[in-house]
């Protein structure tokens, strides 16, 4: 009977032991989930969710504090999320924070990214919708790039006709008297200046992206099969070379005009009574400066990501 | 009408789907034999468990060192933890330990109730008030239904230890982070389904390890026979109904 | 009536009451017969010797008896009981009063000899407490002689022993009948002969009835008071050790060489 009753115990070890193990497995995918914390229920419309799915991660400040609960389509321009948020962290968000969708990684999982404001205002509450932002992603952003691309390509074949406009002496005259030119050659610069920043801004976020793709080694592989992106790339970023040339030419001749200008006093006298002209002007330049500037960093930057090498390579080998 | 193998195919199969029946037409009535029932859970159960062990450790171990170099190759090392318990959780625990109890307690029924049946042991019980089928093949199959899913867990969770402990021969990954990225990865939809299969793997191998005792031919060489064939048929069923357990998981969208 | 000798060996006198009456009885695996119209009547205290040739039905007779094997017509009547047409319930209430002693003994190799002996007590509902179990074990042991191998395995024990193991487990529930299936087969001479000598201290201890499968003629001429000749699955011939012996059948005599 005793070594009966030692055996009943043995097996009373091993079944307690599986239970429990089995019940902690299901705890702990439960509470990864949230499943068993006091949550509260919070969403946010899209109009892409872009392969977002129920139990994907929520992030705020780059910590997990919920998951996805739902995806659902209430219209043909808008996708409603909700999400299922720990209680103890909405002490720190506000009402009027940002959900946008993004991706753990580069091949990551979908997640949604809550991101604050700084204006004050409320912690978030039950049933609260969040305002969203549609992240950028590579392709729309390459899109953004050529559109760019086109515009200052037009904006400097402008500037190349009224520098030569310019550069001859009788038409100068013209140039001068016609005050509707002038009107259109502000415009023409604050166009420039508006180029110059979004170009800038278009060239931190390749550059963004190019760090992205150099850090995540593996999924380069992925990248890679995809040509018609780097075939896309490549000719933006060939785009960018011309235009780029084409504006230090424009820079050069601005220049020069600007100190002919100066020079022929009473030519440009109505010019120079207008200083907010020449403020704007060099504004202008500086704002050039600093786009050319940006692309060639933007240049540096492709020169050494690994799937441009090549391309490089072959331009220096072209020139000799 | 048919001929003589196909006939002996489905006559096999047509017994012991019989036999399963029976079980299940027997087995709900009284009288229970639950002393031996516990005797039986402690065979399958207790005893199956250093086994069972060993194996779900190696397992684990190996298909960590296994995996390793693929992923690397796609600079997803981190990813290690994820891959490996998803694959052993799903699918590598649940059969490897079907597997060795079909080896171990599927072989050892057809022997045990093989050299039973050749030595009147059979008859002998049910001459004694005792229907042997309850005594013995309910039992039995009661034992390895229970106590297969309850090993396959507890595998579980030693295969995922050898896995940690294959994560850290060439990177390191510390205790907390394993673990995190293990229950960040896995859902119910992977562990549900993957120990519901567990019983049925338990179900066939009670039922083929004891039909296979239970009808052996007369004389030593019968008892061989039906070990042998209990591991045989009942590690290709185990198969079987992987197969099929991973084709209902599919349709009915569990994953 | 036999007339009563006084010779301490021979078995113990019949009455006219009878226990089991078998009556045309049929039996066929396949297309093979081996029972065709068997009848057969014990009485009670009559030890009856079925003897034949190996899978002439010897086995099958008697398993019929105690129903582990369904006749495919006939009737078999054992303590009133048409055996045939028993329930398992009531089959289970007869099987208290008729035990059988197996060939190859069907010890269960995973019990102690104390619980082999023990298991029919317990499983056939018998109301015992756990010291009238410990008597009656201990009892039957010493009956066969083995009171010290009590709590050895099955396979600690010789072949006689498991025999003798065997038969005081059969006795363990006090049977009215026993059924003996070649109790001698595969002992030597000597153990051969203390086992039948068993049988017969049991039959007159008990008073019980017993059929005895054989083809060992030194058992059954010591443990039986008829003998029936199990041929072509009949009843070819029946009667005393000696009345047979001097039958001049050519097939009655191929058992006496």
């Amino acid at each position: 009977m005793i070594k009966d009753l030692s055996r009943n115990v043995k097996l009373g070890i091993f079944v307690f032991a599986g239970t429990i193990f089995f019940i902690g497995v299901l705890y702990m995918i439960g509470s990864k989930r949230n499943l068993f914390s006091s949550n509260i229920l919070i969403s946010a419309k899209f109009y892409n969710a872009d392969g977002l799915m129920s139990g994907n991660s929520v992030r705020f400040a780059g910590i997990n504090i919920g998951t996805v609960k739902n995806v659902e389509i209430i219209n043909d321009t808008t996708v409603l999320v909700q999400m299922v948020i720990e209680n103890k962290v909405t002490t720190h968000i506000k009402k009027n924070s940002i959900a946008s969708i993004g991706t753990d990684g580069l091949m990551g999982n979908k997640l949604v990214n809550i991101g604050s404001v700084s204006a004050a205002a409320e912690t978030i509450e039950e049933g609260d919708e969040l305002k969203t932002f549609k992240a950028i992603s590579a392709a729309e952003m390459m899109q953004t790039l050529s559109a760019t691309n086109e515009n200052i390509k037009i904006i400097t074949e402008d500037l190349k006709q009224i520098s030569s406009k310019l550069n001859k002496n009788n038409s100068l005259w013209n140039f001068l008297a016609d005050t509707t030119l002038t009107e259109n050659l502000r415009q023409t610069i604050v166009s420039i200046k508006l180029t110059g920043d979004r170009t800038a801004y278009v060239a931190g976020d390749l550059k963004q992206l190019m760090a992205g793709v150099k850090e995540g080694k593996g999924t380069l592989g992925a990248l890679l099969m995809d040509t018609s992106l780097s075939k896309n790339l490549s000719q933006s970023v060939v785009n960018i070379k011309l235009v780029s040339n084409d504006l230090a030419i424009v820079s050069g001749d601005l220049s020069n005009i600007t100190k002919g200008i100066k020079n022929g006093e009473g030519a440009v006298g109505t010019l120079l009574m207008d200083t907010t002209f020449v403020h704007n002007m060099n504004k202008s330049m500086e704002n050039l400066n600093t786009g050319t500037k940006g692309f060639s960093e933007n240049m540096e930057a492709l020169k050494h990501s690994i799937f441009l090498r090549k391309y490089f390579k072959k331009q220096a080998k072209d020139k000799k | 009408m048919l001929p003589k193998v196909l006939n002996n195919f489905f006559d096999e199969m047509g017994s012991i789907s019989r036999f399963g029946f029976r079980f299940f037409k027997e087995g709900f009535v009284p009288r229970y034999e639950f002393r031996e029932m516990i005797r039986q859970c402690y065979y399958v159960g207790y005893r199956s468990l250093p086994l069972v062990g060993l194996t779900a450790f190696i397992m684990g171990l190996v298909i960590t060192i296994q995996s390793r170099p693929t992923l690397v190759e796609f600079g997803a090392e981190d990813w290690l933890p994820k891959m490996v318990s998803v694959s052993l959780l799903r699918e590598i625990t649940p059969v490897i330990t079907a597997l060795i109890c079909a080896g171990k307690i599927g072989s050892g029924m057809g022997a045990e109730l093989g050299s039973m049946k050749v030595t009147e042991q059979i008859d002998a019980m049910e001459v004694s008030g005792t229907n042997p089928f309850k005594y013995l093949v309910v039992t039995r199959v009661f034992a390895t239904t229970l106590m297969i899913p309850l090993l396959a867990i507890l595998g579980d969770a030693i295969s995922l230890y050898g896995a940690y402990l294959g994560c850290n021969i060439r990177g390191v990954v510390s205790w907390q982070l394993y673990w995190n990225q293990v229950f960040e990865t896995i859902t119910y939809g992977d562990l549900i389904p993957s120990v519901l299969k567990t019983f049925f793997f338990g179900y066939a191998i009670g039922v083929i390890g004891c039909f296979k005792g239970y009808y052996s031919s007369k004389g030593t060489e019968g008892v061989g026979q039906s070990a042998n064939s209990a591991v045989v048929l009942s590690s290709l069923l185990i198969f079987i109904i992987d197969l099929l357990a991973v084709q209902i998981i599919d349709i009915l969208n569990l994953t | 009536m036999e007339t009563k000798t006084d010779i301490s060996k021979q078995p113990a006198v019949a009455s006219t009451e009878i226990v089991i009456s078998i009556a045309g009885l049929h039996k066929s695996f396949g297309s093979n017969k081996v029972l065709r119209d068997f009848c057969l009547d014990v009485k009670r205290g009559e030890s009856v010797a079925v003897i034949g040739k190996s899978g002439s039905g010897k086995s099958v007779l008697i398993k019929c008896i105690i129903g582990l094997i369904d006749p495919d017509s006939g009737s078999i009547n054992v303590l009133g009981n048409e055996v045939t047409k028993l329930d398992h319930i009531k089959l289970d209430r007869l099987r208290v009063k008729v035990a059988f002693l197996f060939q190859s003994n069907a010890l269960y190799d995973s019990m102690t000899v104390r619980e082999n002996l023990e298991f029919p007590l317990r499983r056939h509902w018998v109301n015992t407490t756990k010291e009238e179990v410990d008597v009656l074990v201990v009892e039957a042991l010493t009956n066969v002689g083995l009171a010290h191998t009590i709590d050895m395995m099955p396979s600690e024990l010789s072949g006689g022993m498991r025999k003798r193991v065997a038969l005081a487990r059969t006795l363990i529930m006090k049977p009215e009948i026993i059924l003996y299936d070649e109790p001698t087969t595969g002992l030597d001479p000597i153990t051969a002969r203390e086992i039948s000598n068993l049988m017969v201290d049991i039959q007159k201890k008990y008073n019980t009835s017993s059929i005895i499968i054989s083809h060992d003629l030194n058992c059954v001429k010591l443990t039986a008071n008829k003998i029936v000749m199990l041929i072509d699955g009949k009843n070819y011939a029946e009667g005393k050790y000696e009345e047979l012996s001097k039958s001049e059948d050519e097939k009655v005599k191929n058992f006496y060489i």
